[in-house]
């Protein structure tokens, strides 16, 4: 038993880093007048073309305000807001309960496969 | 119980009947996906059971192949 | 961080999988964000008058999230602002304690120290110069129970009319056009009518950043209705207009000349309803503006005749509107099975504000597009709380209680009665007017002042002689904030600290008639304490400080703010709003409830002034009435009035001097001015500073581009903006937001006002723009 659980620490003590090191990803510094498009042109022109963009769900619903929270690629609880019926897996088409959105709704179009 | 990662790979257009069958699989949770990869873990209450959830999954219709990654047996 | 070691477990194994093919994984918040809440309050977003309902999400006693109400109007959507609503009540310029200005600095004080002074300040002015040296302006985001207890202590209380607020900056002219037109304030339709309009017009309003998700329903009615169309009259070239099927630009001030226009050319081709004009109409015109304006009713042929004049042709000569467009826009109007129509401060923010409301009413009501689904003329709120605490609660100080009037003597003496005070206690003269209040102020006829809950220092038009007035120091200014310093509160003699939204429970009444009850989530920060119990006390001191003993106790008997909603319910009673049925205990389990609901089986009411769709007032008021009444137009045989209103301009058009037009308005990230979605690092990120649009055209000839620094001057101001050179903006317009508290733009508009509703000109005054 006791060399299971050696080896099970050993194990989240590699992976350990990984996770960390993924949390506290920094963004470069910004200066205030910058806007997110113009280094991410690509994501930004895509993201204004489809629903939530032309919604007015701006960048930083997602991804922070940069300094004191900044996430490269958000989780769930950014979704809340307006679909905490799907987060919370009551929705239809939901009840599988992902861990993550973006299992099925890809990138910035934020379509899955059906266009949905 | 132990705990396994793996890779699901697909066939193309298979996405929406695998992530479904997956779901269908109490002991199956799905992280991510990459083109025709998806990542799952396998929570399950014995080493036989991650067997068996390994085959059933290999035997759905679109999966071309499940690749442990990664296992830890917890208490 | 808190995963168990399970899910840490499975975490890694999903790592560890997730690296071997090179895919980023999320790190999880909680891996359910439903769980970062361990318990969730019923409430409204606290921004625009759209109203969406709110769940409020707390963990450890202290607001982390909201999410939308999914069993409310806005189907669980909200918009930028209202999904990040948890930080405003942490921000760290929240105020924590009275404070008292001593010299240039400020000196914290105790609450009682605080209430003494201001009672004995107040009530000496009074005992001295008389009740009218004292004044109160309140707001459109203070709760209804806060805005009736305010007008009962000093019209009913007090005796004095010296109560307004800043609706009065907003909707003044919507209301002013609504009972002109209808003879009772507010939309007869609602926000379920959107689903159902073939024909949206939308004038004076950028729905898609000032109420987001209200254009959400207008733009999914639009991609999955057939053959919806969308037609935007809008100087600038907003999202909205830009989705439009027509989109009609032209010089700001001039929409007068197009509305008469799309209705000469409704009456020429025929397109008109004539059996809904006979049936449910009369025609006015003022003779004379007075004061008081002189009416005189007239014909359907006087009316076509005063029409001749609005030729297309005349309107485009005006306006720079295309002549086809106007007939398109008409045809579309009169012909689609569905038109309803949506404005805000385009119309309202002007000197014709009035006239301009009336001339969008006329439209519906020449064509019959009205009271059904689909149809109505509907005006948009900008603040949460416009409607339900200071139209309908009747705090402006020309209104009494839900449609009462203070020059009507029937009205007063009804009021007499319901609060027990002495008859001839209500002033018959209705009081000063916003701009007219601060005026007052600065002259010193207004001694001592109590603002609530808004920001004069920074919205007032023509903001500097005000802010001075408001910093002179032979004046008494208390400002109950729950920022410090905010550019109102940094100029008052005392501050006191105010809960803020959830802190306090209470009533909030947005744009469609829905009522909704907001839970208390969270104590107060610090000592701040909601408005409600600092009123209380201070009206309950004031009145005994005067010698009203007996009257102190027995006027406020209220022990919480049920207590006062009750009260506010029997003062609707028999009213045209009536929502008698509307207890504090049935708002608090449904999600908004639209009045008129007279008792308490009613389940409220969709759609007003018809007996086919639901209103149960129609057979009360109007028996004889088939299906449409206009009830609250009892003067006029319950029926609504086309006005003959002719084209007049802007107070300060664009000339040689000042070539340019400054309009002023909202954008999507902040709301107002900027206290609470300054705080909110997200938002300010997205929108950290105000800017000025100016269109590429104007920007080559003035040889400025992207990020220079530009002066903008007019007769009364100059201030130094960053330039957006973008295609939005019209040739000869500027536009820039009002919400940035060191860009203080309103110290170049035009306080200039609407003679029928006292609403200042926000939107149009002349300006010249210079490279800086």
């Amino acid at each position: 038993m006791g060399m299971k659980r050696l080896i099970t620490i050993l194990l989240v003590l590699i992976f350990l880093p990984v996770i960390s090191m993924a949390a506290s990803k920094k963004h470069p510094p910004v200066q205030v007048e910058q806007a997110c498009s113009e280094c991410h042109e690509a994501e930004a022109v895509t993201w204004q073309e489809h629903k939530h963009g032309l919604m007015g769900v701006g960048c930083v619903v997602c991804h922070g305000d940069l300094e004191k929270n900044f996430l490269k690629r958000p989780g769930p609880e950014r979704c809340t807001g307006c679909h905490a019926e799907q987060v919370s897996g009551r929705a239809a088409g939901h009840k599988t309960k992902p861990k993550s959105c973006w299992t099925c709704h890809n990138g910035h179009t934020l379509l899955t496969n059906q266009g949905r | 119980m132990p705990v396994s990662g793996a890779i699901v790979e697909i066939e193309e257009g298979t996405e929406e009947a695998v992530l479904s069958g997956l779901a269908r699989i109490p002991e199956v949770s799905v992280y991510g996906m990459k083109e025709n990869r998806i990542v799952i873990v396998i929570d399950g209450g014995s080493l036989g059971v991650i067997e068996k959830s390994t085959n059933r999954i290999q035997s759905m219709e679109g999966v071309t192949g499940v690749f442990p990654v990664y296992s830890t047996i917890d208490e | 961080m808190n995963l168990t070691r399970r899910q840490l477990l499975k975490y890694t194994a999903a790592i560890a999988a997730a690296s071997a093919i090179g895919l980023d994984l999320p790190i999880p918040k909680g891996l359910e964000a439903a769980a970062q809440a361990d318990k969730w309050t019923k409430g409204v977003c606290r921004y625009c008058g759209a109203g969406c309902g709110v769940y409020v999400g707390l963990k450890g006693g202290k607001v982390v999230t909201v999410k939308g109400d999914k069993d409310n109007w806005n189907r669980g959507l909200l918009c930028i602002k209202g999904n990040f609503l948890a930080p405003i009540l942490y921000a760290s310029d929240r105020a924590k304690y009275p404070l008292l200005k001593k010299g240039d600095k400020f000196e914290r004080i105790s609450w009682k120290e605080a209430m003494d002074l201001m009672v004995s300040k107040f009530g000496e002015s009074v005992k001295k110069n008389g009740m009218d040296s004292i004044a109160f302006y309140g707001s459109g985001q203070a709760f209804t129970e806060e805005s009736y207890f305010m007008t009962k202590f000093f019209k009913g209380g007090l005796g004095t009319n010296n109560i307004d607020g800043n609706p009065r900056l907003c909707m003044a002219s919507a209301a002013v056009g609504y009972v002109t037109t209808f003879g009772k304030d507010e939309p007869m339709g609602a926000y379920d009518d959107m689903y159902h309009a073939d024909c949206f017009f939308l004038i004076g309003s950028n729905m898609s950043e000032a109420h987001p998700v209200i254009f959400q329903i207008v733009n999914e009615r639009k991609t999955k209705g057939k053959d919806v169309k969308l037609i935007v009259a809008d100087p600038r070239k907003t999202l909205v207009a830009k989705k439009a099927d027509l989109h009609m630009s032209f010089v700001p001030g001039t929409d007068l000349a197009i509305l008469n226009a799309m209705a000469h050319v409704i009456i020429k081709e025929n397109l008109h309803n004539k059996n809904f004009v006979g049936k449910h109409t009369v025609f006015k015109t003022m003779v004379d503006p007075g004061p008081p304006p002189k009416i005189e009713k007239v014909t359907w042929d006087a009316y076509v005749k005063f029409l001749d004049e609005y030729t297309p042709e005349m309107a485009e000569r005006v306006s720079g509107c295309r002549k086809g467009d106007i007939i398109k826009a008409a045809r579309w109007f009169a012909q689609s099975k569905a038109t309803s129509s949506y404005w805000c401060m385009g119309l309202n923010q002007r000197t014709r504000g009035v006239w301009a409301n009336n001339l969008v009413h006329n439209l519906h009501l020449l064509t019959g597009q009205i009271c059904r689904p689909g149809a109505t003329t509907f005006s948009l709120t900008g603040q949460p709380n416009a409607c339900g605490g200071v139209r309908d609660g009747g705090l402006l100080s020309h209104l009494l209680p839900y449609g009462r009037l203070i020059v009507n003597e029937k009205d007063r003496e009804e009021m007499e009665k319901f609060w027990g005070v002495p008859k001839g206690r209500i002033n018959a003269k209705p009081g000063p007017t916003a701009v007219e209040m601060f005026r007052s102020f600065n002259k010193g006829d207004i001694k001592c002042l109590w603002v609530a809950c808004t920001n004069p220092g920074q919205s007032l038009p023509n903001l500097s002689p005000y802010r001075k007035g408001m910093e002179s120091k032979d004046t008494f200014l208390v400002v109950s904030e729950a920022y410090h310093p905010s550019r109102t509160s940094e100029l008052a003699d005392l501050v006191l600290p105010a809960a803020l939204w959830v802190e306090k429970d209470g009533t909030y009444g947005q744009s469609e008639r829905r009522y909704q009850y907001i839970e208390k989530a969270v104590e107060p920060v610090a000592e701040a304490r909601p408005d409600l119990q600092v009123m209380i006390e201070f009206a309950r001191r004031l009145i005994k400080f005067i010698g009203r003993d007996d009257e102190a106790k027995k006027l406020f008997p209220y022990k919480n703010t049920e207590d006062v909603w009750n009260e506010i319910r029997l003062a609707s009673k028999g009213t045209a709003y009536d929502f008698m049925g509307m207890t504090r205990a049935r708002l608090k389990k449904a999600h908004g409830m639209q009045w008129p609901a007279p008792t308490e089986d009613h389940p409220g009411t969709v759609r007003r002034y018809t007996a086919k769709y639901g209103d149960v007032l129609v057979k009360k008021f109007d028996p004889q009435a088939e299906d449409i009444s206009f009830y609250g137009a009892k003067a006029d045989g319950n029926r609504a009035t086309i006005w003959l209103r002719p084209h007049k301009g802007p107070a300060e058009p664009a000339d040689s001097d000042y070539p340019f037009i400054l309009t002023t308005g909202r954008q999507l990230e902040h709301w107002h001015t900027g206290t609470m979605t300054y705080n909110v690092p997200e938002l300010k990120r997205a929108a950290p500073y105000g800017f000025l649009e100016i269109n590429p055209k104007d920007a080559q000839q003035l040889g400025v581009k992207s990020r220079d620094k530009v002066r903008i001057t007019s007769r009364r101001g100059s201030l130094v903006m960053e330039a957006k050179v973008i295609d939005v903006p019209r040739p000869g317009l500027v536009y820039a937001s009002f919400h940035d508290p060191d860009k203080l733009i309103n110290i170049i508009t035009n306080d200039a006002f609407d003679a029928l509703s006292k609403q200042p000109e926000f939107k149009i005054c002349a300006v010249k723009v210079e490279k800086a």
